[in-house]
C-alpha cells in the first residue's frame, strides 16, 4: 500500500540517487514503475477497470458512431494483457512466490473485466438509441429482429448478461496465464547478474 | 512456539538489530531497504521490504513511529522502525535451530557424485 512515508522514501531515492545517475526522463520512468509496483493487485484492477470503463464511456459520448478500428482494438488488448503480466511480475518480485503472480494476474484481470463490463453495460443503456446505428452493431440488431424479442433494450440486456460468464471465465484464465508469464519473467530476471544501481 | 522467520524476514530484522551501513542506522524504510540490499548482496524491491515490515509489525516483532519529514522528501514523514523483544527472541530461536541443524557438518560440503 502506498502511503506518505513510502512516497517520501521514493522521492528521497529519486532525488538523491536515481535522477543524478539516470537523468530526468529515465528517473521519471523509474519512479512511475516503483509507484505501480507498490500497488496491490486489487488496486491495480480497480484503477485499470475504472480507467478503461470511463474512457469507453467518454469516447462513446464524444463520437458515438465511430467504429472501433482494428489497430485501436489490438493496442487496447495488448495494453490490458500487458498490465496483467506486469501485475504478476510485481507480485512475484515482491514476495518471490510464483503462486502470488498467478493470483495477482487473476485478481487484476477479473476485477478490471468486471468493472469494465459494468461501465460498458451503462454505456449501452445510456447511448442505445445512437449505438444501434453503428455499423459494428448491425449484427446484434439483425439478431434482435430475428429473435422476436419485445424491445431492443431488453435484448441488449439479455445478450450482455449471457456474455458475462464467458467474459469473466476468459479473464480468469487469461489473467492466470498473464500473471504466470509476469512471474516467470521476474524469476528469470532474478537469475541474471545483479544490477545494484542503488547506493 | 517460536515464530517462523523466512530468510528475508531475518534480513530485515537483522538490518534493524545490527545495521552495518551509515544510512541503515537511521532505521526508516529506505534505510532498511539499503541495509537489506547490503546484507543480501543483491537488488531488492522496495515493495518486498515494505510488505515484510508490515507483516513483522502485525506479528509484534517490530514497531514503528513517524518522524519529521525533510525537504528532499517533499516534507513527507519518515516511518522509523525498531525491533521489539519478540523480534530478538525470534531471531535467537531461528539461529539456534539453524545451528542445531548444521551441527557437526563441515564446509565445504562434499557431493556424492
Amino acid at each position: 500500500m502506498t502511503n506518505s512515508p513510502i512516497l517520501g522514501d521514493l522521492l528521497e531515492e529519486y532525488r538523491e540517487v536515481v535522477r543524478p545517475a539516470r537523468g530526468r526522463m529515465r528517473a521519471a520512468v523509474w519512479l512511475v514503475v516503483q509507484l505501480i509496483s507498490l500497488m496491490r493487485p486489487w488496486m491495480w484492477g480497480l484503477a485499470l477497470g475504472i480507467t478503461l470503463g470511463v474512457a469507453n464511456l467518454v469516447s462513446t459520448a464524444v463520437a458515438p458512431l465511430a467504429d472501433d478500428t482494428p489497430p485501436m482494438i489490438v493496442s487496447l488488448g495488448v495494453t490490458i494483457l500487458a498490465s496483467w503480466v506486469f501485475a504478476g511480475f510485481a507480485a512475484e518480485r515482491r514476495s518471490r512466490r510464483f503462486g502470488d503472480a498467478i493470483v495477482a494476474g487473476v485478481i487484476v484481470a477479473v476485477l478490471a473485466t468486471g468493472i469494465f463490463s459494468a461501465a460498458n453495460f451503462a454505456r449501452k443503456m445510456i447511448f442505445l438509441d445512437t449505438l444501434r446505428h453503428r455499423s459494428d452493431w448491425q449484427g446484434l440488431v439483425a439478431r434482435y429482429h430475428s429473435s422476436g424479442a419485445g424491445d431492443l433494450r431488453s435484448f441488449v440486456i439479455s445478450e450482455h448478461l449471457q456474455g458475462l460468464p464467458g467474459g469473466i471465465l476468459f479473464s480468469l484464465a487469461a489473467g492466470a496465464v498473464c500473471g504466470g508469464l509476469g512471474g516467470a519473467y521476474s524469476m528469470w530476471r532474478r537469475e541474471q547478474p545483479s544490477r545494484m544501481d542503488v547506493t | 512456539m517460536a515464530e517462523h522467520l523466512g530468510i528475508f524476514e531475518q534480513a530485515v530484522l537483522l538490518a534493524l538489530l545490527r545495521p552495518q551501513t551509515v544510512l541503515g542506522k537511521e532505521g526508516y524504510g529506505r534505510a532498511i531497504l539499503k541495509e537489506v540490499q547490503h546484507r543480501l548482496g543483491r537488488e531488492v524491491s522496495a515493495g518486498a521490504v515494505y510488505s515484510t515490515l508490515d507483516r513483522l509489525e502485525a506479528k509484534g516483532l517490530v514497531s514503528s513511529e513517524l518522524g519529521p519529514g525533510t525537504p528532499v522528501r517533499g516534507g513527507r514523514p519518515k516511518r522509523h522502525y525498531r525491533i521489539e523483544g519478540d523480534g530478538v527472541r525470534a531471531l535467537d530461536a531461528v539461529r539456534t535451530a539453524t545451528d542445531r541443524l548444521w551441527a557437526g557438518i563441515r564446509l565445504p560440503l562434499k557431493g556424492t557424485r
